[in-house]
This record gives structure tokens, C-alpha cells and sequence, in this order.
């Protein structure tokens, strides 16, 4: 089987080595070391890791909370915050990126490991219910429009208003899968 | 009054783009048949409707382009014309909206390369109290067009129009040319465009492969992409690349308006 492709953002050297040593031994695969935020992006970007585990500070304009959610919204990658910082104001802003783990430095291999495959196993599981359902929405919410579209010159006004209720509940639906 | 009008649209810059028609300059003969062309090649029926007669140079261009035209109600009451049987002559916007968007129904269903004309008579056939009210019909009329969709042309006389009612028309018209100038509205589609792209709906679709065709129609029934690699004995990337080539090929953009789409083809 391939092998997991981990992105390191981390803008201490030494500790950047440390986690690259530990996530190679655990059997994943390290795509890079990143020391900013931008260049976490542009790492994304070309080499799209099934992962990210990310400092929160960082070198550099964008710290490790906006580039998590510039990672997640444009490249589906999920990520995991690997921080030192755990005061309530820090994971109150880190929440709003969406992580998918949040480590608290010093850490153990295995909770490195732990996290990273919850991570992959939440994000998987999110792809395959947008997958699983997405052609189904855009069914239900296509076939409702049309009938919508055509209008009372068509079908009774009665019909259309309970095609109305489906569609948006279907819209309902279809916000919160994306919302995921 | 002119010019004030056209200053007027000017200062509008983003409203350059909606459009009205309405000189009775050759160019825009030129420009009124390709939106008919356009329309004939999008699959909607054509109607020009006018106080006037329909000009002798616009029908001259359509059948060098093979397009005939029907209808002109010269001395025949214009409900007979839309509704084919004579009653009493409507005498006000709304009783004639309700006729048109009843008589467009018959209309749509008939006649293909054909541009109808509507309303051709000497005489105004709209008996309205004031000119708002007209210009606020023939909009509305615009509207129902659109909806429908109807290409439809409408010539206005510029000169009677206040600057408030021109943005009313803006509002629901493709296409403005002015003499030499014209403004087109983002609801225009370019007809070189159109004949280009092999572009009408319909011609989009006959694009798709058989494989595609079949795959558009599971996705139009909500089956997912698994479900349908499953069905077909594909892989799911297979589907997945399908599925994009689709859209790619139809110019659609989300899966909504792939299954809209799907079904205005009769597909699902």
C-alpha cells in the first residue's frame, strides 16, 4: 500500500526533525518541512499531503491557523494543529479553521500516530458522505427546480408548493454536507 | 432628448451591457437578424413584435439565412392573430399580457426556422393611457420571453422614453442597439458564439458519448458515483472523469444544473 503523505509546518528546526524522524519510523511519509505559513500553502499546492500537521506559530505573514483553512477550503487537505499553545483564546481561533486533531507539544510517537489516523479516518468518512450523496441532492434539488421553473402554466399551485418544501429541505441538506 | 438619454446610460457603466433596440438604421437589421438566428439555433422560437411593419431589410437578411417569417396581423385584430378566433378587442396592458403569454404557449410549439411576427399593424395596437404604461408592458412582455424562452425583438422609439422607464427595460432586455452602437445585456449570448461552440443545447448534448449519455442519466436518478461504477463495471475514478467531461462538454458548472439540464433533454 502506499505510503501516508504528511506535510510538517513548523518553524523550529529541531522539532521539525524530531516529528519527521518519528512520523518516518511510524511508516508515513514526509512530503517536506515548511517554516511559514505561505509556504505551507505552495507546498499544498504542488505536492497535495494527505496531511498537515501544523505549528500554530509560524515565520512569516500567515500564521498556522489561516493556512490550515486555505489548505482545507482549496486542497481538501485536512490538517492537525501541533502546538504549545493551549490557552482558551488560541482554540477558540483554531477552531474556526476546522482541524482535525489538535496535539499539545511535548508529545508522545503514538500520539502523533492516534491523531494522524482519526484525522484520515474522519476525513474519509466526510468524502464519502459528500461522494455518497451529492449526485442524490443535485437530483433531488435539479428535478424540484425544474418543476418550479415550468410554474403554475404546468402544474398546480399546490403540487409546486410542497416541490418547494422538498427542494429546500434538500438545500438544507446539501449546506450542511458542504458545510463539513 | 437623445443624447440626454444616452448620457444617461453612460453614467450607468455596468448597465452598458443591458440593451435595447430600437433605430431603424440598416446596421441594426444586421444585428436584429443574428438575435434571431441565435434564437432559431438555441432552439426558441423567434417573434418580433412591433407598432410597425416588420422592415422589409430585417426579413430580406433572415431568409438569406433561410429563415421565414409568419404571422404580420396587418387590419386583423391582434387576439386573432395570437389566440386564432376574434372576441373583443382587449383594451388594456394587463388583458394584453395575459393573451400574449397564453398566445406564446401556441406559438412555441410551431414552427421551427420560422420568425413570427407579431402585431404589425398600422396603428398602435396598444391601447394604453400613458406611455409608461406601455414601455412597462412591453418590458413585462420581455420578461415572459425570457422565461419562456422566446427570442423576441421589440423596437422602441427613444424619443418618448424617460430615462427611469429606460432602466425598466434594461432590466429585462438582451440585447440595446443604438445606430451604430450596441449594448448587450449578460442575458445575450453572442451568435458567432453560438454557431461556434456547436453551442445550442441541444447540440451540446448530441456531443456526449454514449457512455456519457447513459452515466448522465444515472446521475440525473441520484445514483452516486460508486453506485454507478458499480452498475457500468467501472472504477469510481472512471466515473468521476466521466462525470467531468460531461460537464465540461455542456459548459455546466455544478451538479444542479447538470441534472436541470439532464432533464430539459428528456434524460431521467
Amino acid at each position: 500500500m502506499e505510503k501516508i503523505k504528511v506535510l510538517i509546518v513548523e518553524d523550529e528546526i529541531i522539532v521539525a526533525k524530531h516529528i519527521e524522524d518519528s512520523l518516518q519510523s511510524l511508516g508515513y511519509s514526509v512530503t517536506g518541512i515548511e517554516s511559514s505559513g505561505e509556504g505551507a500553502v505552495g507546498h499544498a499546492a504542488e505536492y497535495r499531503p494527505d496531511i498537515a500537521l501544523m505549528d500554530i506559530m509560524l515565520e512569516g505573514e500567515t500564521d498556522g491557523i489561516s493556512a490550515a483553512e486555505i489548505i482545507r477550503k482549496r486542497y481538501n487537505t485536512p490538517v492537525i494543529f501541533l502546538t504549545a499553545y493551549s490557552n482558551e483564546k488560541t482554540i477558540h481561533r483554531a477552531k474556526t479553521a476546522k482541524p482535525y486533531g489538535y496535539i499539545l507539544k511535548p508529545f508522545e510517537e503514538t500520539d502523533l500516530f492516534t491523531s494522524i489516523e482519526i484525522a484520515l479516518h474522519k476525513h474519509r468518512i466526510e468524502r464519502k458522505l459528500v461522494e455518497e450523496t451529492e449526485n442524490a441532492l443535485a437530483a433531488i434539488i435539479g428535478s424540484a427546480e425544474v418543476f418550479l421553473e415550468d410554474g403554475t402554466s404546468k402544474h398546480n399551485a399546490e403540487t409546486l408548493r410542497r416541490i418547494e418544501s422538498i427542494r429546500n429541505a434538500a438545500l438544507i441538506i446539501k449546506e450542511t454536507i458542504e458545510e463539513l | 432628448m437623445e443624447n440626454s438619454v444616452f448620457t444617461f446610460l453612460k453614467s450607468f457603466g455596468e448597465h452598458e451591457q443591458i440593451c435595447h433596440l430600437y433605430e431603424n438604421e440598416s446596421e441594426c437589421y444586421e444585428i436584429a437578424a443574428s438575435y434571431f438566428i441565435h434564437g432559431i439555433k438555441s432552439g426558441s422560437p423567434c417573434v418580433y413584435i412591433s407598432d410597425r411593419h416588420a422592415p422589409p431589410e430585417l426579413l430580406k437578411r433572415l431568409e438569406g439565412h433561410g429563415i421565414s417569417h409568419h404571422g404580420g396581423a396587418k387590419g386583423r385584430a391582434f387576439e386573432e392573430l395570437l389566440i386564432g378566433g376574434r372576441s373583443k378587442e382587449p383594451q388594456r396592458a394587463d388583458d394584453i399580457i395575459a393573451l400574449i403569454d397564453k398566445g406564446l404557449d401556441r406559438i412555441a410549439g410551431k414552427g421551427k426556422n420560422t420568425v413570427r411576427v407579431l402585431m404589425e399593424l398600422d396603428r398602435d395596437p396598444f391601447y394604453f393611457h400613458t406611455d409608461s404604461e406601455r414601455l412597462c408592458m412591453k418590458a413585462r412582455l420581455n420578461k415572459i420571453c425570457l422565461e419562456k424562452p422566446v427570442t423576441m425583438m421589440v423596437q422602441y422609439n427613444v424619443e418618448r422614453i424617460s430615462s427611469k422607464e429606460l432602466l425598466s427595460i434594461f432590466k429585462t432586455h438582451p440585447l440595446i442597439v443604438e445606430k451604430n452602437r450596441v449594448f448587450k445585456s449578460p442575458l445575450y449570448t453572442e451568435p458567432d458564439a453560438i454557431l461556434r461552440e456547436g453551442g445550442n443545447e441541444l447540440d451540446r448534448f448530441k456531443m456526449l458519448s454514449g457512455k456519457e449519455k447513459k452515466i448522465l442519466g444515472l446521475i440525473t436518478n441520484g445514483l452516486s458515483n460508486s453506485a454507478i461504477a458499480q452498475e457500468l463495471s467501472i472504477s469510481i475514478k472512471t466515473v468521476e472523469t466521466h462525470r467531468a467531461n460531461i460537464m465540461k462538454k455542456l459548459e455546466i458548472h455544478n451538479l444542479v444544473d447538470l441534472v436541470k439540464f439532464s432533464m430539459r433533454n428528456g434524460m431521467g
